[in-house]
Order: structure tokens, then C-alpha cells, then sequence
């Protein structure tokens, strides 16, 4: 669960998405596929509930 | 010449503006986005403000600076949708009839709509859902020297629904920062279940909380706030007495919506939750906070939302079927 991790680099990379926010998203830049990537997710916490 | 409405220029209308403008021919089709003003607030920074984290110069904009040419920015506000007719109607600048319409009026929050904290809003109650909600907090934090900060979520849904828990995790670090978080007692009174909807995401978050020393209240539907006794109760009678109350209020689609129609008594448009389409209007779909979607409003939801709707509606003008369906992640 890396991402919901209090971490310093958490904090930062919250803050500098400001940036990816006003200069990509806004633009409609194509940052991806739309389906929910799989990669970094631990699924299998999910399928033992 | 054909014509692309698109109603709301915040994120999600900003979004589609764009993308559709490089793929539609400006000898063919007109684009026009229609916004009741021209502030684009990085909506995300509203949580730093309060603790002097993110200035005004840093999150608010202009729109239009955003949107790119050939793109008509009427700046008036939305007072009518009409399907059957496809037209919209605006306060000021007149009818704009649609062969294509996009709609992504967000939702916003109403401390009204609760008995007692509209009044009270402002007197040790606030708020940061709203930028000037954001300006007040900070100068009401500066002022606090001790007691007991409760986070209230009044209802479910809520735009970004993690930023009241991120709040009471900011809050815990600036009372340390000022030296004063051994005279501060934080409570996040909730009306879900837990610290956050889903199991994983709750039992990581559960143990920040205890971690921080920040009490957490579930299962609190709030009913009433008393600025007299400075109480929060819920619809059972439980009360959480407190010093100052940061409050995430109702959240409510646009009226205009409630008052075409067109919506939810909350002002949500109810869609399909793949294609994002209002039943049996071909020509019409809804992204960002103003649909009924089982999912989060997040700015990241809307994103992903765009590209659907990016695919579809090109391929509605061609005449092709249409295959992309959202199945409403936000990461
Ligand atoms: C405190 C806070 C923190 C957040 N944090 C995050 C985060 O970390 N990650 C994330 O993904 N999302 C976050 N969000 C949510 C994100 O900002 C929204 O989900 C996103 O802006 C939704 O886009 P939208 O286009 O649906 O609505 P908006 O961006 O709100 O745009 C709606 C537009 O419609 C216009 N409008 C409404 N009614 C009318 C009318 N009658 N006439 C004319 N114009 C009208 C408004 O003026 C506005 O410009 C946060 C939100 C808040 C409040």
C-alpha cells in the first residue's frame, strides 16, 4: 500500500501534481489506458474479503 | 456548421474542450464551453491553503487561459438545459441550440441544507471546499491556541473523499509545528463505517489515525449543529461537542439541473454508469461530479472519464459503434 504510506515522497509528489494538473491533465493530454491498471494494487487483499 | 456545447469549464469541461477540439475539423464544428466565471481553482490545493501550504497565485487561474484556440468561451451562467429541445439557456448571453452537448457542472457543497450550520458558518465553524471557506479557515487556524478540532463529512457523496481525513492529518502537523498539538484533541466524526469506504484503504488509514492520536466517530449522520452549546448531533441523538468544526457540508450538483429536470433531488444526472449517457439521448453525455455514478468524485475519475467519452463520441459522429465503457477508477 505504498501509495497510502504517510511518507515524505507521498507529501511532495502530491504537492508537484499541481504542475501535471494545470500543464497535461487540462490540456487533455493521453496519460494512459482508462481501464484500471493492475500493476501496484495488492488484488489479492481484495479477493480474501 | 455543426455544433459541440460543453456546459461547466472546470476540470472535466476543460478536459473534453480540448481533446475534442484537435480531433474536429473548425471548418465543420463549432466548440463552445459555457461557464458562469472565469476562475479555474486547482481544487486539490484547497486543502493546503488553510495551513499557508499553497497560496491564491499558486492554485486559482484564469479558464480561459486553459482552453485552446478555436474554442468559444461564453462566460454566463447556465439557467436552462433542455434535451428534448437541445438547447441551453444562459443568464445573460441568450440560447445555444447543440448537435453535440457534454456536461460537467461538478457539485458543490451547501451548509444549508443542515439545520443550524448554515447559521453558524463562519462562527467557529468553517469549511475548504469552497476558496473563500479556504481564507477563513486559515485565519481561524492562525487564531487557535487549543481545545478540540472536529472534521465533520455531514453525508456521503463528497468530492475527493479522502480530503477530510487528509485534513486531520495536516491539521495534526501543524499544531506540531506551532508547538501546541499536546493542547489540540482531533476528532474525525464520519458517517461511514471507518476512517475510509474501502477495507484496505480503512485499515491502513485506522492506524494513521491511532498513530496521530486523531479519534475517530463512524456511523455519525449528521442532523443538526447547535452554535450555542458549539455541538454537532446526528439523527440518533449522539453528540460531539466541539471548539472549532471543520465541516464538509452536504454536496449538491448544480441546481440548474434540479430546476430542468434533468437530475436527482441531490442535482445528480442520472446516467449509464459505462457510457455516461442520460437514457435515450444519443447526443448528450455527462462526466466529473454531476453524474449519479457509483464511484469518487475526484478530478482523477474525470480524467479517465474523458478518454470514454474522447472514443465514443468520435465514433457517434462517424457513424461507428461505440465500444469504450468507464468502469470509474480513479488511479
Ligand atoms: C478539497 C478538495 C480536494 C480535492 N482533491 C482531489 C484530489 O486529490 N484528487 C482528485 O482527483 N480530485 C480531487 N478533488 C476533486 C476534483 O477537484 C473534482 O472532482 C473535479 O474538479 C471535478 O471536475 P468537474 O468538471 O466535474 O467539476 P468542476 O471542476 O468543479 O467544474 C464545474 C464547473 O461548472 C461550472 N458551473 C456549475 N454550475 C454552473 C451553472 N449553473 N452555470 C455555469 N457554470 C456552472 C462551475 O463554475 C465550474 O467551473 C478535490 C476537491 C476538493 C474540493
Amino acid at each position: 500500500m505504498g501509495l497510502l504510506k504517510d511518507t515524505e515522497m507521498n507529501h511532495i509528489s502530491k504537492l508537484l501534481f499541481k504542475w501535471a494538473y494545470f500543464n497535461l491533465l487540462l490540456c487533455g493530454t493521453w496519460l494512459g489506458p482508462p481501464a484500471m491498471q493492475k500493476a501496484g494494487k495488492r488484488l489479492s487483499m481484495i479477493k480474501k474479503k | 456548421m455543426k455544433k459541440l456545447v460543453i456546459l461547466g469549464a472546470g476540470c472535466g469541461g476543460t478536459m473534453m474542450a480540448n481533446k475534442m477540439r484537435k480531433h474536429l475539423d473548425r471548418n465543420e464544428w463549432n466548440i463552445t464551453i459555457i461557464d458562469k466565471d472565469n476562475i479555474h481553482d486547482y481544487q486539490p490545493g484547497y486543502l493546503f491553503v488553510p495551513f499557508g501550504i499553497n497560496t491564491e497565485r499558486e492554485i486559482r487561474k484564469t479558464k480561459r487561459e486553459f482552453l485552446k484556440p478555436g474554442i468559444d468561451f461564453v462566460i454566463s451562467e447556465l439557467v436552462n438545459v433542455d434535451w428534448d429541445k437541445q438547447q441551453v439557456t444562459t443568464a445573460t448571453r441568450g440560447t445555444f441550440s447543440y448537435d453535440i452537448l457534454i456536461m460537467s457542472t461538478g457539485c458543490d457543497v451547501r451548509p444549508e441544507e443542515v439545520e443550524g450550520l448554515g447559521e453558524t458558518w463562519g462562527k467557529d465553524v468553517y469549511g475548504y471546499y469552497r476558496f473563500d471557506h479556504c481564507v477563513d479557515l486559515k485565519k481561524a487556524l492562525a487564531g487557535f491556541e487549543g481545545g478540540k478540532l472536529v472534521v465533520n463529512i455531514a453525508e456521503m457523496p463528497i468530492k475527493c473523499p479522502v480530503a477530510p481525513l487528509e485534513f486531520a492529518f495536516l491539521a495534526d502537523w501543524y499544531f506540531h509545528t506551532r508547538g501546541i498539538r499536546d493542547k489540540v484533541e482531533i476528532e474525525f466524526v464520519t458517517p461511514l463505517t471507518g476512517a475510509f469506504t474501502k477495507p484496505v484503504a480503512t485499515a491502513v488509514l485506522t492506524s494513521a489515525c491511532e498513530q496521530k492520536n486523531i479519534k475517530i466517530t463512524p456511523n455519525f449522520a449528521l442532523g443538526s449543529v447547535d452554535g450555542e452549546r458549539k455541538v454537532i448531533s446526528s439523527y440518533d441523538g449522539t453528540e460531539v461537542d466541539y471548539d472549532m468544526l471543520v465541516s464538509i457540508p452536504p454536496n449538491f450538483g448544480s441546481q440548474v439541473m434540479i430546476d430542468s429536470g434533468i437530475s436527482d433531488p441531490m442535482g445528480y444526472i442520472p446516467v449509464d454508469k459505462h457510457t455516461l449517457q442520460p437514457k435515450d439521448r444519443p447526443n448528450v453525455w455527462v462526466l466529473g461530479d454531476g453524474t449519479n455514478v457509483p464511484t469518487s468524485k475526484a478530478g482523477a475519475v474525470a480524467h479517465f472519464q474523458a478518454d470514454i467519452l474522447e472514443e465514443n463520441i468520435m465514433a457517434y459522429i462517424n457513424g461507428e459503434a461505440q465500444h469504450a465503457r468507464s468502469d470509474g477508477h480513479a488511479l
